[in-house]
This record gives structure tokens, sequence and C-alpha cells, in this order.
């Protein structure tokens, strides 16, 4: 039987179990929701308000289950409309980077050639039903003056 | 199936024009020249038929204007607008019942969707019996009573399996579908050997479905008696689930839950613990059995004296009272505990359904996720690279990393996470709603014994105050409140018996039905399919080598095993062969089936109806070895229709020495009739 091995110093060392990571801070997820987006607005092309608000009001089952409704009423007066979310801002750029949007002399993000393919391809593949769904329910894309109007407080008698 | 006679008339200002068709077995071949009506002839079969939805969507009449708008009268050369226009056609089938079908082209007052059957040879002369009036070509022609097709599945004894559809429910398989195999009409028919298969049913894999049901490949069959088992299932459930619901209510009548019954169907029954009902006993159940006895022996106590006097009972009474009054303050306070308890379980559903809803949306979310990593090597790049397509730099998954490296778990790991917490929320939650519907019966039968105790003590009260000899009335109300206790109790017993056998038959049923029901999901081509198949392939590279097929060597080709058309090295048959070759190839191929009817159990109607079958100027040997090669169809009682507008010495020569009957016509098939 072998003397216990008190003398020698042994290391140890911990390897951090993998995590998880909720869908939406998913950039395999959250990339392609982003191009959707994208597409479904006027002209192809978008504003950071506009994406922010669309992004904001899918992701929410609640609000995209009405879309259209929403989008023509506006939000009741207790409830948030949009917040910043730094996740979409970096998803954007990843976006941009990959080669289906580009950034106008305006600023507005616009769905290249590719980044429509890839939003097409989607209702094929059966992916992002819902969002699809609720994105056909509105009455014509997506604005600058739809997302406007639903920020507009004074609308909502707040100021 | 065979035709028997067909009759045309067309209604006229200048009279009645039209024709009689007599068709024999074996090879018909109906010969007149190039317009002159012989596709009005198969037209008007489909027509008859009610099978214009093989051809297209469309609800025109699909009949040249000759039958619908205006005829010429070939004596004469004038042309004349139809007034009213009539189709009759005696059909017979395969065990010889004989009926007559009319529909209307044109009619001033008569919808052309209305059909009237007879049930006897009309045209041959027989008495016209009884008549029956059917709707085609409107929703529920295939399904309800009156429905003209309903009827003609009958009339052909098919049992059309249920197919699924694309975005609406599952729907019998219909017979416009089926009947391309059957008819090949001249305009749309010699496209493909299976293009002909009308797909604006919505049915998915429309023509494998067709395959199966015609060769009747155990796969069909398998697919029918799934729709019957699956319908037993729901059955199975529905008795089991009201015998049950018979012993809840019968156990609710004293307070008790069932236990050792399941909510569904088992296949072992009955079970090793036998089920019981659990009656409520302060913060305890007893079992009924329990209940029972204590109840007989509190009875037989009773019983042992005879009922005292007010006078008599009262110490014992006055000893009672406070007991009752103190049980009256702990059953209340347990009642208030026990609303607590409930109100808690609510919120905590409230929270778990929210959570749920939460994982269900995280879970699509992931699968939307998952296809998207099959959607091409544009969004591969995305799940899989590491650098950025900009700077090159590391590129992590996460949108927003922390400083240091983490490794995130994949997608496919995230989904199968998210269904296992979906589970165990759901497992949670049905635990929760269980236990408080066990907790509200508790507190039913706790407010019930709040409201008993009250009663007693009231009942007590009074006795104490009355007249000393009169008999104790609260040793009376005890002494019924016990009898009826014991009825209720030995009532649910005997219903737990009862339950007990009852749902014997339908557990044993269960268990049969979900063995066989498990058979039939194999979706592998049984030793039979396969013999049909391998016979379908030998039939048709047969044919082949008959006809002079020369694009490919006919020994190479096969029945594809996945969609049971013709192929050639795993690849279906189209540009590679020339335009010829594929009409011979759709002449061998559902000639093909025609002679595996005679073999084989099959569903083929024994019929088969060429329009113009000499197409794309396929040669006269091989329009010959057609000829030969139909006419055994005599020999086996069935029938095969060709109509054709060859020239006649032509057809005569090629059908010398063959078994045939020819009708030729000179001129126009609708004529003036005197």
């Amino acid at each position: 039987m072998s003397e216990p091995m008190a003398d020698q110093t042994v290391r140890t060392s911990f390897n951090a179990k993998p995590r998880n990571l909720p869908t939406e801070l998913r950039r395999n997820w959250r990339l392609p929701l982003v191009v959707l987006v994208i597409d479904a607005c006027h002209g192809h092309q978008a504003t950071d308000v506009q994406v922010h608000l669309l992004s904001w009001m899918l992701l929410r089952p609640s609000v995209r289950a009405n879309l259209g409704q929403v989008v023509r009423t506006g939000f009741a007066p207790d409830r948030s409309v949009v917040r910043y979310e730094p996740a979409l801002q970096r998803a954007l750029d990843l976006v941009v980077g990959f080669g289906w949007a580009e950034r106008t002399t305006t600023g507005r993000y616009k769905a290249t050639v590719s980044g429509r393919a890839l939003a097409n391809g989607f209702a094929n593949a059966g992916i992002f039903e819902q969002e699809r769904a609720a994105l056909a329910s509105l009455p014509r894309r997506f604005t600058q003056t739809d997302a406007t109007r639903l920020l507009d407080t004074t609308l909502l008698g707040l100021s | 199936m065979k035709l028997r006679r067909l009759r045309l008339r067309v209604s006229t200002t200048a009279g009645i024009f039209g024709t009689d068709l007599e068709f024999d077995g074996g090879l018909v071949v109906l010969r007149a020249e190039n317009s002159s009506g012989k596709s009005t002839v198969v037209q008007s079969i489909v027509f008859a038929l009610g099978l214009e939805g093989m051809l297209g969507p469309s609800h025109a009449v699909p009949l040249p204007h000759a039958m619908t708008d205006r005829i010429r009268d070939e004596e004469t050369g004038i042309e004349h607008p139809v007034i009213e226009s009539t189709v009759v056609l005696e059909i017979e089938n395969a065990v010889g019942q004989i009926a007559t079908i009319q529909r209307h082209a044109k009619h001033v007052s008569v919808d052309t969707n209305l059909v009237t059957v007879w049930g006897a040879g009309v045209l041959s002369g027989a008495p016209q019996g009884l008549q029956r009036d059917y709707f085609v070509r409107l929703p529920g022609a295939a399904q309800r009573e009156r429905g003209f097709h309903t009827w003609l599945v009958s009339f052909l004894d098919f049992r059309l399996p249920e197919v699924p559809r694309f975005n609406s429910p599952p729907t019998p398989l219909y017979l416009e579908t089926i009947f391309p195999l059957f008819f090949v009409e001249q305009k749309r028919g010699w496209s493909g050997v299976l293009a002909r298969v009308p797909t604006h049913f919505q049915i998915r894999d429309v023509a494998r479905r067709v395959v199966e049901f015609v060769l009747a490949l155990d796969l069909s069959s398998r697919a029918l008696r799934r729709q019957e088992l699956e319908a037993r299932v729901i059955e199975l459930r529905e008795l089991w689930r009201d015998e049950r619901s018979q012993l809840v209510d019968l156990a609710r009548g004293v307070g008790g839950v069932v236990q050792g019954i399941p909510a569904a169907p088992t296949t072992t029954w009955p079970p090793e613990v036998q089920p019981t009902v659990l009656i409520p006993n302060g913060t305890e159940w007893k079992g009924i059995e329990e209940d029972r006895l204590a109840t007989a022996h509190r009875i037989a106590d009773g019983e042992q004296v005879p009922i005292p006097s007010a006078e008599a009972d009262a110490p014992a009474l006055q000893n009672e009272l406070p007991d009752l009054i103190q049980d009256l303050a702990e059953r209340s306070t347990f009642q208030d505990a026990l609303n607590r308890e409930l109100e808690a379980d609510r919120a905590e559903l409230v929270t778990l359904e929210r959570r749920l809803f939460h994982l269900m949306e995280e879970q699509r979310r992931l699968k939307d996720a998952m296809l998207l990593q099959n959607l091409g090597s544009t969004i591969a790049e995305i799940a899989s690279g590491d650098d950025c397509p900009t700077c090159h730099q590391h590129l992590p998954e996460a949108l927003l990393a922390p400083a240091q490296r983490v490794d995130l778990i994949s997608i496919q790991e995230a989904e199968s996470r998210a269904s296992e917490q979906i589970r165990l929320v759901r497992a949670i939650a049905e635990d929760i709603r269980s236990t408080s519907a066990a907790k509200e019966l508790r507190l039913g039968s706790v407010n019930a014994s709040v409201g008993e105790i009250q009663r007693r003590i009231r009942v007590v009260k009074e006795t104490l105050v009355e007249p000393e000899q009169s008999p104790s009335v609260a040793r009376i109300e005890e002494r019924l409140t016990l009898r009826r206790r014991i009825e209720a109790l030995d009532a649910v017993e005997l219903g737990i018996r009862d339950a007990i056998e009852a749902l014997r038959p339908i557990a044993d049923e269960w268990s049969a039905t979900q063995a066989e029901l498990a058979e039939t999901k194999n979706a592998e081509l049984s030793v039979d399919d396969e013999q049909k198949l391998a016979l379908l392939e030998k039939l048709m590279v047969e044919q082949l080598r008959e006809y002079g097929f020369q694009s490919i060597d006919p020994t190479e080709l096969t029945i594809s095993r996945e969609k049971y058309t013709p192929s050639h090295e795993g690849f279906d048959l189209g540009f590679d062969i020339s335009a010829s070759d594929m009409i011979r190839l759709i002449w061998a191929y559902l000639l093909g089936f025609l002679e595996v009817a005679r073999d084989k159990p099959t569903n083929h109607l024994g019929l088969l109806v060429f329009d113009e079958p000499r197409q794309q100027a396929a040669a006269d040997v091989s329009f010959a070895a057609l000829l030969r090669r139909a006419s055994t169809a005599g020999q086996a009682n069935q029938q095969v229709v060709f109509a054709t507008s060859e020239p006649l010495a032509a057809v005569q020569a090629m059908l010398d020495g063959v078994p045939h009957s020819l009708v030729n016509y000179a001129g126009l098939i609708l004529r003036r009739l005197n």
C-alpha cells in the first residue's frame, strides 16, 4: 500500500459550467429578428427609434398578439412603450457588419439585398411565425410617423 | 366499375341532337375524326360522375360548346343555340349492381350541380324504380348523405382514407384525385405520369396517397385502421371518464375523494392497490371502510339502549354541549386555515402560469434559433463563427458579453433545458391544482361538519328545555343522521365495486387498441406492398419493351419506393426521355396498375379510359402493341376504352386478330335524332 502523498502540492483548477442565455441576448436568434424588423419598416429601412420600438413590441407577447390594434390606438397611459436596449444596439452593429443592412447617409438602417432575401426566407422555413403574423396584421409597413405617434405623450394626456 | 351505356341529348329550337353509345367489356375503341366529338364522350363521362374537379378548380361545365352553347347540324351546316343538354350514364359495379346517372349540362330550371340516380339500368330498358337526387361540386358532396360522391363511394365500395391537408383539417381522399389513374383526357392528361393528379385540394403528398389507395397498399389500409383506432381511443377515454365521474359524484355526496382511479384509461386494471374513497377526518383522511365501520359501531352502541327521555338524557347532553362548542371552534379555525392555504395555492398558480408562459415563449424562440441554424451557410456563420466580420476580433455569442470569455450552452441544450423546465412547472402546477381540488373538497366537508355541529348544538339545547318526559330529540336525530350516513357510505362502496368492474372491459380494449395503434404507425412497406410494387415495375418494363421505348434501357427503370413513380437511377423521369417515350411510359404505368389488379387485391376500378392515347406521334407499331396489350382486359373482366381519331383502316388493321369492340363514327357524334 502506498504512503499518502502528504508532501505533494496538488494543483486544482475549476472550469466554469457553461451558462444559459436568454434568446434575446443570443446573436444567432436576435440578429435575424433585427433583419426582419428593418425589412418590415417602410422602404425596408428604419431609424433607431423605429427599430427599438418595433423590436420592443415584438418581444412582448401581449403586445405582439395585438400589434395591429396597438399601433393603431397606442398604449395605455401606464404601460411602457419602449426602453433603451444595449443588446439591440449591438445587434444592429452586427447586422450591418454581416452585410444584411447598411447605414444610409441619413443615418437610417436599410436592408440590403441579402438582408431582404434572408427575411423572405423565414416564411419558407417556418421561422418567426408569430412575429411575422404580427407584422402582417399592420395595415401598412411601420413608419417613423407611426413610431412618433406611439411615443407622443401629449396624445396620452400625460403632458 | 364498368361503363355500360351513355346517352347525350342536346335540345335546340331545331330539334333534338345526341347519341347513344353502348360499351362492351374488354377493349372498346371509339373511333371518330378529329373535332367530331369523341372527347365530348370522354368528358361527358367525367361530367356525369361529377369528377370535373380532376381537371382543375374551375366550376365551369367541362363540356364543349356543342353541349352548352351552339351545336352544328352536320346535314345543313347550320349552328343552333343549345336550350338544354343532358348526360345520362349507366354504370355497373364490381358486384353487378347497375345504376343510371343523369346530370344536366345546361337547363333552364335545373341546377347543373344536381345529379339524379336510379338504381337500375334505365338506358338498358329496366324500369326506373326509385329515383334519388344528389348534389355535386358543392361543399359536402363527398361527406354529406345527399352528396353525390358519398353515394358513388358507396356504390364503388371504396373505403377512402382520411388524409392530411395543408392549413386545413384532414379530409377523405377525394375521388377527383383518384380518377386520373383511370381516366386520361386529351387536353391535360398526357403531360406527365402523375402530373394530372389535382393539387388544388391542398392534400399533402396527394400523388403518393392516391397510389397507396389504388394499389391498396398496407400503408393505406394501415392509415385507415389508424383513423378507426384513434376514434375508438377517444370513445374509450369518454367511457372511462363517464364511469369515473359517476363515482366521483357519489363520493362527493359523502364529502370524499376517489383515490386509485386515473383520469384516463390504463392498460393494467384493476390496479394492485384497490381504488377507494377517502373521507376527511379532522386533519387526516380515512378510508371509507374505516368511516363505515366507525359509523356502524356508533349505530350498534346506540341501539343497545332505548331512546331516553329528555330528563334522563339531560346529564349526558350537558356534558356533550361544551365538547360540541369546543369542536365547533376548532373546526372554524381549521376552516380559516384551509381558506388561507387555498388562497396561497391560487397565488402560486398565477406565478407558475406566468413562469410557464415565459418559458414557452423562450422555447419557441429557441426552436426558431434551431431552424435558423439549418437555414443556410450564411446563418451558420453567425451561429458558429467566432470572428467579427469587420474587425475579425473574437465575437462572443452573447450580445452583451462580460469582460472575460464565458462559455455558453448551445441552443439545443438551452431548448432541452427549457423543455425540462416547462415539464417541471407543468407538473408543479398540476400538483397544486389537484391538491387545491382536494383542499376544496375538504373545506366543503369541514363546512358541512360545521353546519352539522351547529345543528347538533341547537338540537341539544332544544332537548335540554323540552318537557322532561318527552323522548330526547337529540338522540333521535343522532340515530337518524347515523343511519343516513351509513346508507350513503354503502352506496359509495357499491359504487366502487361497480366502477372497478365496469372499467375492466374498457381497460382491456384500451390495451389492445394501443398495441394495435403502435403497429399502425409503422411506415415501412410490408411484404405484400413490396410484391405489388415489384409486379407493377415488372409489368411496366415488359410493356415498355413491347411499345418500343428507346430513351433508356427499360430494364433500368424502377418504381420509386418513395413516390411510386417510374424512376431511373433514383431520379424521376422527365426531360431525359423523348416526348413519345413519355407517352409510352404513361401507357405502361397506367395499364400496369390495371394489370396488377388482376393478380393482387387492389382498389382499381378495373376500368381505364384513354382519350387520344396516340400522342406525340408515337409510332404505329407502338400503338398497335398498346391495343394488343389492352385487349387482354376482356379476359380479366376489365374494360379499357380508347377514343382515337386514327384513320379507320389503320385502326382496323391494328385490331386485326385482337379481341375488341369498335364503335366507329363516320361524322359528328352529336347528330340530329329523329
